[in-house]
């Protein structure tokens, strides 16, 4: 054998090249079955590997906007009253006869949105519809943001809760960036988490300390609407099943194959 | 030796290195391989409780409130949606006083365009001005409407409300008229033609029937909260004597406007 520098490093970087985009390939059909079948239709037993299944409804069609969750939650969960910093927020949803959509989330709907400043922007236009819609992280079945963790400082439950390890989290914003949902954020040198640090990534928890004593996340307990439902897809009798019994769901971004564990009823394809 | 151990060796370095920074930064409780994650999922589950999430947990010492809390239109509102986290108010008797109502109800109850039309809601401005909205309401049992009015024709139906309103009808009628009979219910419950057997005199001489139920107020109520100024017994328009000790605050659990 006879190694020359050159030969060397073709060598490495066809055999990287190669290794990197085989797994691609091997995903390819995948994807285009994927995108072929326009709504991927949503496996509720997805994902039940532990003993429960929690599962989160989001009923769109009931919400009155009201924006107690988020304040419930930011109590809950000691997170910074400013609105730049939420683990779960309300949007609200105008659409005008001439088909466009905007949306807007004035204060993220901590104050509500009987005083919120009308939206200029669709000042003028005639409305067809609107209505509001409440976010939250999707604690996804494939989350994105666990993938690229570089410390490896964040990971999903066995019953299927996304967490972050505050202690070991550098705060280097890589899966604020992944996540689709924009459910992340990067708590401020003013702000504490729950754990008791600050400038670390925090994200909604479904309330983990509360749905492991057999309660209610916050802002479903002070929903007084029922817009937000929560319970174990594996109980019949949950409010969440008994929610997606008759109602097909939907949930956010399906094409991105996260598999979100939030579902959505009364929304349309305009929410994402 | 030549090219490739040395490559290699950067890469065994590079590995290494990356390796000790794992160990050095990621968490302590991970080995190399090891996923179990059990220690920070425990700490996350520990976390001390804002919102007590026990309404009925209240009934022990608020009783009465509860009582009339679950009868009514708010029985779906929970008592930390209006008074906040009740924890503290539970371990250590922290108060849940609410400093300002109106703005509590306005968020829930303002009309806006993007509400569902099942919210029942006003326009604020109109429906109470200046004045506070627990003036009126008791935010334990809001509704103020009176009797709903009959929908439906009477024609042979009258004496046969039970049968169709009774607890087992196709319509059955709240569970406090437990006991109530076909005779009284349009005492309560106005039908526009709806003429009482009482007040028609038999004979010949008829007198202009007087419809039962209470009369509808026939004017705004801006500025009128006051009822019994004008209709005490020695207001200007007074209400008949069987009303004596009626405050204004009851006036409009019968008396419906137009
Ligand atoms: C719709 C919102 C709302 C809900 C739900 C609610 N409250 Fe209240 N509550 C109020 C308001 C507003 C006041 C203050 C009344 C005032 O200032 O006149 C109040 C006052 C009180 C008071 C103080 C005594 C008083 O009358 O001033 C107690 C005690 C109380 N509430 C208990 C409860 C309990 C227990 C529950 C749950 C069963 C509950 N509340 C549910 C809005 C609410
Ligand atoms: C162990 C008995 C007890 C329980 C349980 C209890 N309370 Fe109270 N609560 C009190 C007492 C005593 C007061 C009167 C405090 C005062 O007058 O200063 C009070 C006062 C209040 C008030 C009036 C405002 C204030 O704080 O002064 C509200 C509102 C209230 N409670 C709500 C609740 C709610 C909601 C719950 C259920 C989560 C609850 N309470 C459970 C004992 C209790
Ligand atoms: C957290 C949201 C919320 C708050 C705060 C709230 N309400 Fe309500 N209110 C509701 C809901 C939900 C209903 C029931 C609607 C239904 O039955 O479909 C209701 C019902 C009512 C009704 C009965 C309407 C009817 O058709 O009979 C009145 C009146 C009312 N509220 C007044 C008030 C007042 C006054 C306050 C402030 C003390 C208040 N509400 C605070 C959510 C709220
Ligand atoms: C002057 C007395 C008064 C004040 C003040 C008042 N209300 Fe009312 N409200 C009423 C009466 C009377 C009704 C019942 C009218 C009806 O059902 O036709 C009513 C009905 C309602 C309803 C039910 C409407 C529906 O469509 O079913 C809501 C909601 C309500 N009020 C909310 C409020 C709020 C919020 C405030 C404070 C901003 C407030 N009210 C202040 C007297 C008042
Ligand atoms: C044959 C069956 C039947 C009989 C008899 C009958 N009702 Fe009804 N009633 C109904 C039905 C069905 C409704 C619901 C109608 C609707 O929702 O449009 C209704 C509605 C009502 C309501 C309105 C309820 C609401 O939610 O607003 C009142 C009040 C009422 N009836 C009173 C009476 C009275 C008083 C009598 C006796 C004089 C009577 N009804 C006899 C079938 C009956
Ligand atoms: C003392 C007055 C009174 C009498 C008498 C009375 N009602 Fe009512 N009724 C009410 C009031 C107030 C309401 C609405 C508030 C409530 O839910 O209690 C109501 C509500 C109703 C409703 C509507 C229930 C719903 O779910 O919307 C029906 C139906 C009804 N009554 C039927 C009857 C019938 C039938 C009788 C005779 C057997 C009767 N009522 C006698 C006061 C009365
Ligand atoms: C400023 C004085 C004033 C106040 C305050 C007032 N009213 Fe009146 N009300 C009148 C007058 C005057 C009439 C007679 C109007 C007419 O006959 O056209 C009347 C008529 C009525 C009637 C009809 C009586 C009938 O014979 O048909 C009712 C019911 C009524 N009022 C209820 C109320 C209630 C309830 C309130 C409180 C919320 C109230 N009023 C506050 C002056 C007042
Ligand atoms: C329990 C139901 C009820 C309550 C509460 C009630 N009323 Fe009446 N009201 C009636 C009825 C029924 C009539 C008509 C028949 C009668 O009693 O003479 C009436 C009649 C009236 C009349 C007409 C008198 C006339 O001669 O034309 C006025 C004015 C009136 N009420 C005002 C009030 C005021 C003001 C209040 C509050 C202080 C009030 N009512 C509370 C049931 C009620």
């Amino acid at each position: 054998m006879d190694f020359t520098r050159r030969g060397f490093i073709k060598g490495v970087l066809g055999g990287v090249l190669g290794l990197a985009v085989l797994p691609a390939l091997l995903k390819a059909p995948g994807l285009y079955l994927r995108r072929a079948s326009a709504a991927p239709t949503i496996d509720l037993a997805d994902g039940g590997g532990g003993e429960r299944h929690w599962g989160f409804v989001v009923d769109a069609s009931r919400c009155i906007g009201c924006g107690l969750c988020v304040q419930a939650c930011k109590r809950e969960n000691n997170v910074v009253m400013e609105p730049e910093y939420n683990r779960t927020w309300v949007e609200r949803y105008v659409y005008t006869e001439e088909g466009e959509v905007f949306v807007d989330s004035p204060e993220a709907g901590i104050e509500g949105f009987a005083n919120a400043p009308a939206n200029l922007k669709y000042a003028g236009l005639d409305i067809d519809k609107s209505h509001f819609v409440p976010k939250l992280c999707n604690q996804c079945e494939n989350p994105p943001c666990v993938q690229v963790c570089p410390v490896g400082a964040t990971y999903k439950t066995e019953d299927g809760v996304v967490l972050v390890d505050q202690e070991h989290c550098i705060g280097c914003r890589y899966c604020i960036q992944a996540c689709p949902y924009g459910a992340r954020y990067l708590v401020p040198s003013g702000g504490v988490t729950p754990m008791g640090y600050s400038k670390v990534v925090d994200k909604c928890t479904w309330c983990y300390h509360r749905i492991t004593k057999g309660l209610r996340p916050a802002c479903v307990e002070v929903c007084p609407v029922g817009a937000r439902l929560f319970g174990d897809l594996h109980d019949p009798e949950s409010p969440v099943a008994v929610a997606l019994r008759d109602h097909p769901p939907a949930v956010l971004k399906p094409a991105l194959g996260t598999k979100p564990r939030v579902y959505y009823l009364g929304i349309d394809t305009e929410v994402r | 030796m030549g090219y490739p151990v040395r490559a290699l060796g950067v890469l065994v370095a590079v590995i290494a290195l990356f390796l000790v920074a794992k160990w050095v930064a990621g968490p302590a409780y991970l080995g190399l391989f090891d996923t179990d994650r059990s220690q920070n999922v425990e700490l996350w589950a520990s976390k001390p409780l804002q919102y007590a999430d026990v309404d009925r947990e209240c009934a022990s010492c608020h009783g009465e409130r509860v009582e009339t809390w679950q009868k009514a239109a708010h029985q779906n509102v929970s008592c930390e949606s209006c008074h906040g986290p009740a924890e503290s108010h539970l371990s250590s008797g922290v108060s849940l006083a609410i400093e300002e109502p109106a703005e509590l109800c306005i968020r829930c109850h303002a009309a806006l365009a993007s509400r569902p039309v099942s919210q029942p809601q006003v326009n604020v401005e109109e429906h109470a001005g200046p004045i506070a909205c627990t003036a009126c309401h008791n935010p334990h049992q809001p509704s103020l409407a009176g009797p709903p009015t009959v929908p439906h024709s009477l024609e042979g139906r009258e004496g046969w409300c039970t049968v169709c309103h009774g607890a087992t009808g196709v319509k059955p009628f709240p569970e406090d008229h437990a006991g109530r009979t076909s005779g009284v219910c349009l005492t309560c419950h106005q039908s526009p033609g709806y003429v009482s057997p009482i007040s028609t005199p038999t004979g010949p001489s008829v007198e202009p029937t007087q419809p039962a139920g209470p009369p509808i107020i026939p004017h705004s109520l801006e500025g009128r909260s006051e009822c019994t100024a004008c209709h005490g017994l020695t207001g200007f328009k007074p209400f008949p004597a069987d009303h004596a000790g009626r405050t204004k605050e009851v006036c409009l659990a019968c008396h419906n406007q137009q």
